[in-house]
């Protein structure tokens, strides 16, 4: 029975912690600031894509 | 060289966009049409009783009432008119026959009507734009034909009266034809090992073509070309190399100078003002309509950028290719007004694919609109003019 | 901070950075509506990585990495705003987000480049960026996509710095410095292999403009698929110029039909025809009402999503669209009945005209916070209102021809832009009347060298009439040569010198956002 309510109180709890947690995520935009922390990091991923170099049809 | 008898004639002819000629055809009668690109049927503008005039405006200096209407943003030959119509200097037109081609020059032609530049005293006078095909094809061909029928023909028959039968188109392909003949004639002198005749002569005596009557200047032309008939090369050569100068508008023969005194020899004019495509003779048949196969003509040679069909971009740079051949040319100038809006692009292409594909040297570059004295643009000749001698010493063409 | 606009100094929340300080707080109930939108978003944006071929696409093309910054673009398009204003915007932006996601998804499943579907690129026809596509409309059974949207054009709303790169490739490649940005983005996407390789063929066409027509050229280095060009002549004030573009929307329905085996469906035809036309309806419903005293559908919120699904640029089902039309009719009237004003003081009713300078700048929104300027409408959506035919009879048929090449010459932008000076100029003046506008805010692109052209005619023409122009150069994709302060510069000393006006919020007057998305 303990663990009957034990569950759906837990994940009450989660989910006003996920949800508090959430707020303040969306109010001090710290979503936004940790893509751009995360912009430049990434961004060096592309570097390494191999380009193929693009060529005029031929015409000659 | 001996100088060419009627070339300082006909340069002091092209120092005023309004010169003796058309002020003495005017006196006679006929209606002054002004114009500013290839795509508008030049035949359609000088049938009996018209001539079509190439808008230019030559000795620029400054362009401060241009450039207020149009602002520093846009092409300096499209300022540079509407300057020289601010001035008044185009006040002798009858009307203006221009295509809407290039967004810069229709809104110059625009400012010129709703500033009213050119029509003081003149009724009649009109600003007529005319929509012209974006591609190579039976869709385009009808597109002109049914436009020029329009817009040019129609509109001249009622304003000035002018006969727009099949007869008088006819007539006014065949004095257009002997233009042409004369012309070519004359550059033909261009494919000799040492040609005997400059780049800027005959971009002089072509320019004139395009800004005075014909009927009026074919006599000297083609007392000029009996001139080059006997005319002897310098005992030593003028220049290093030969090309082909190719490219947007140059209404200024000293552009061709500033590239001649920097070692080359311009021995074909693939740009606007020059004689490929604007100086190939017209083939009519007597089962089409004459119209359309004037149309069909303009279409099928139009050599401008503008035309995006995949077909037509690569034709460009194979017409390229067979005019250096044609002429022994050691290079391509690729060269283009500040502020185009469609040079940018074609040029970029076209070096790519003239010298990787076709293995030709290329010079790119922009310049502004008077550019005959530009020192930046003669180093970037001279350094062009020096790699090919390098090139040419190594054996190969690129 | 509260529900009413204006209550916070919007400006505070800049410091230089990447991204804002905090976001606004609108009043609970404003607030909570904008926070359950961002929830919303950030699903989208989770879903859509969560796809395993979103993933690789992800990981393939750098221009992906902007798209990290969507919830920050929803941010900028919905600063300050509140109640009817604020639903409006996301409904909107949402929608706009949602289907650029889906047709993401979708041409991700099909990109040979990350071993996408080749069954499902053969259904894919690619056309141009700006272009129309209703020549989808008779093809149900394939795929109108346009990859320069998600590249370059839906990308340049989300961030100032998306195109910087693809711009240098193209000047590097050899385009001169002063040709415009969009053409030149397009083109260095293709010089730097970051456009997807999808769709059977292509379609491509002179839109917007000149450059833009240069552009495909080249950019077929890359695609190197069969293509045809569908030639819309520009100046359309000429109505012979609509035979031209008959035979060539006719050519091009031949061509897609030959390359992909489908045929011309009349009955999809005329039913996605009776969703444009009433998309055109509630439209002019909009225009109306912004004739009126108490307008509802500013430009801030109108404008993209005009575009979009005028364009139909993103492929997306056009009764979701009507489904969104709606609910904005239906705001939009309740708001009208209430007398709500779209901001807390219209002091001046706007025309927002020339190539837009709204992308990732949020403009008409700074107006309205910043000076109480309303963009009431904008060049950009005053293109074709007709009806067109849209049931299915003999005379019908071809006038279908007519009615898509119609909406081929009307292109956005360019209808004004390049179709004539009864369109571009005179045309400015009767709306100005027609809509009671007192202001022209003239975004000057100084790049687009058509509409530069008029720029002494618009004003000698405003002067006459007693019109505010206040010039606002800009650059359109590269902020390097007009930032987004430059262009605030401009009306703020118009404002203050001219009017002699103080802002609505004098924070943002002046906002350090150099380095912002």
């Amino acid at each position: 029975m303990n663990k009957m309510i034990k569950i759906p109180v837990t994940a009450a709890c989660v989910g006003a912690g996920l949800f508090a947690a959430s707020l303040l995520i969306y109010f001090f935009n710290l979503d936004m600031k940790l893509m751009a922390l995360a912009e430049p990091i990434v961004a060096k991923w592309y570097d390494r894509i191999e380009r193929r170099p693009m060529e005029p049809p031929h015409c000659g | 060289m001996k100088d060419l008898k009627h070339l300082n004639y006909f340069e002091n002819l092209l120092q005023d966009s309004g010169n003796e000629l058309v002020d003495k055809a005017r006196a006679a009668g006929s209606i002054c049409i002004g114009t500013t690109c290839y795509q508008i049927p030049e035949v359609l503008l000088n049938l009996t009783g018209c001539f079509a005039v190439r808008m230019r405006a030559p000795r620029t200096g400054s362009m401060e009432m241009g450039t207020y209407y149009m602002t520093s943003l846009n092409c300096e030959f499209a300022r540079a008119l509407l300057e020289r119509c601010l001035e008044g200097g185009y006040g002798f037109l009858d009307c203006i026959i221009e295509p809407f081609a290039c967004s810069q020059m229709t809104s110059t032609m625009e400012n010129i009507e709703k500033l009213h530049l050119c029509d003081k005293d003149k009724p009649d006078f009109f600003v007529q734009h005319v929509d012209t095909p974006i591609k190579a094809d039976e869709n385009a061909v009808r597109h002109l034909t049914r436009m020029c029928r329009a817009r040019i023909l129609e509109k001249l028959h009622e304003t000035f009266g002018t006969d727009v039968s099949d007869a008088a188109l006819r007539d006014a392909v065949m004095r257009y034809n002997e233009i042409c003949d004369v012309i070519n004639e004359i550059g033909s002198y261009r494919k000799l090992d040492d040609p005997t005749i400059t780049g800027y002569e005959f971009a002089v005596l072509c320019l004139a073509t395009y800004c005075a009557p014909w009927e009026l200047v074919i006599e000297k032309l083609r007392e000029t070309a009996r001139e080059l008939k006997t005319r002897k090369p310098d005992a030593k050569k003028q220049f290093r190399i030969k090309a082909v100068l190719a490219g947007s508008e140059i209404d200024d023969p000293d552009f061709v100078k500033l590239i001649e005194d920097a070692g080359v020899r311009v021995v074909a004019d693939r740009h606007c003002f020059g004689s490929f495509p604007g100086r190939m003779p017209i083939e009519l048949n007597d089962a089409d309509d004459v119209l359309e196969q004037i149309c069909r003509h303009y279409v099928m040679q139009c050599q401008c950028p503008r035309y995006m069909d995949n077909d037509r971009i690569a034709e460009r740079k194979a017409y390229l290719d067979r005019l250096a051949h044609e002429y022994d040319a050691d290079g391509i100038i690729l060269q283009q007004m500040n502020f185009c809006n469609f040079w940018p692009y074609e040029r970029a292409g076209a070096s790519q694919i003239l010298s990787q594909e076709y293995g030709w040297p290329v010079l790119s570059i922009d310049r502004p609109y008077a550019a005959g004295s530009s020192g930046q643009i003669r180093t970037r000749i001279q350094a062009f003019v020096e790699s090919v001698e390098i090139k040419r010493l190594q054996g190969g063409k690129s | 901070m509260g529900k009413r606009m204006n209550s916070e100094a919007l400006g505070k929340f800049y410091n230089g950075g990447r991204t804002k300080v905090r976001r606004e707080w609108r009043g609970l109930a404003d607030t909570w509506f904008d926070y359950k939108c961002w929830v919303k978003t950030w699903g989208m944006l989770f879903k859509f990585l969560f796809n395993l071929q979103n993933l690789k696409g992800f990981l393939r093309y750098r221009w992906m990495l902007n798209y990290i910054a969507t919830p920050d673009f929803l941010d900028r398009c919905n600063e300050g705003l509140r109640g009817k204003q604020l639903r409006l915007s996301h409904m909107e932006f949402g929608f706009i987000v949602k289907e650029l996601m889906r047709s993401l998804t979708f041409m991700f499943k099909a990109d040979q480049n990350i071993g996408g579907s080749k069954a499902l690129s053969d259904k894919m026809v690619i056309m141009d960026e700006n272009m129309m596509e209703e020549i989808m409309f008779g093809f149900p059974n394939l795929y109108f996509m346009c990859p320069q949207v998600a590249g370059v054009f839906a990308l340049c709303a989300v961030s100032q710095n998306s195109q910087i790169r693809y711009i240098d490739k193209a000047e590097e490649f050899g385009i001169t410095g002063d040709v415009c940005a969009m053409p030149k983005s397009e083109l260095g996407l293709c010089i730097e292999d970051d456009t997807l390789d999808i769709g059977k063929c292509m379609l491509h066409c002179n839109t917007t403009c000149d450059t833009s027509l240069m552009g495909n050229g080249i950019e077929d280095w890359r695609y190197r698929k069969p293509s045809f060009a569908i030639a819309a002549s520009e100046h359309i004030e000429d109505e012979l110029v609509l035979e031209y573009a008959v035979d060539e929307i006719k050519a091009a329905i031949r061509f897609v039909e030959e390359q992909t085996g489908e045929k011309w469906d009349w009955d999809a035809y005329f039913r996605n025809m009776r969703v444009l036309n009433e998309q055109t309806r509630i439209f002019l419903e909009i225009l109306e009402i912004n004739k009126t005293p108490y307008p509802q559908v500013p430009e801030n919120v109108i404008n993209l999503y005009r575009d979009i699904y005028y364009t139909r640029m993103l492929n997306a089902d056009g009764e979701s669209y009507l489904e969104i039309d709606r609910k904005i009719r239906e705001i939009m009237y309740e708001g009208y009945k209430n007398k709500e004003l779209v901001c807390t003081e219209i002091r001046h009713r706007a025309l927002i005209w020339g190539v837009q300078g709204e992308f990732y700048t949020a403009f008409p929104n700074w107006l309205l916070n910043c000076w109480g300027i309303v963009g009431i409408t904008h060049m950009l959506s005053l293109t074709s209102t007709k009806i067109y035919a849209d049931t299915d009879t003999p005379e019908n048929r071809e006038q279908a021809m007519y009615d898509l090449a119609d909406l081929y010459v009307n292109m956005i932008m360019r209808n004004r832009s390049e179709g004539g000076f009864r369109l571009g100029v005179d045309d400015v003046w009767r709306f100005c009347e027609e809509f009671k506008m007192d202001m022209i805010v003239m975004c000057e692109q100084i790049a687009c060298k058509a509409l530069t052209g008029w720029h002494g005619i618009y004003e000698e023409e405003a002067a006459k009439r007693g019109i505010h122009v206040v010039w606002v150069p800009h650059a359109l994709l590269d902020p390097r040569k007009a930032s987004r302060q430059n262009m605030r510069d401009q009306v703020n000393r118009y404002m203050r010198t001219v009017l002699g006006e103080k802002p609505l919020d004098p924070s943002l007057e002046y906002i350090e956002d150099d380095n912002a998305w």
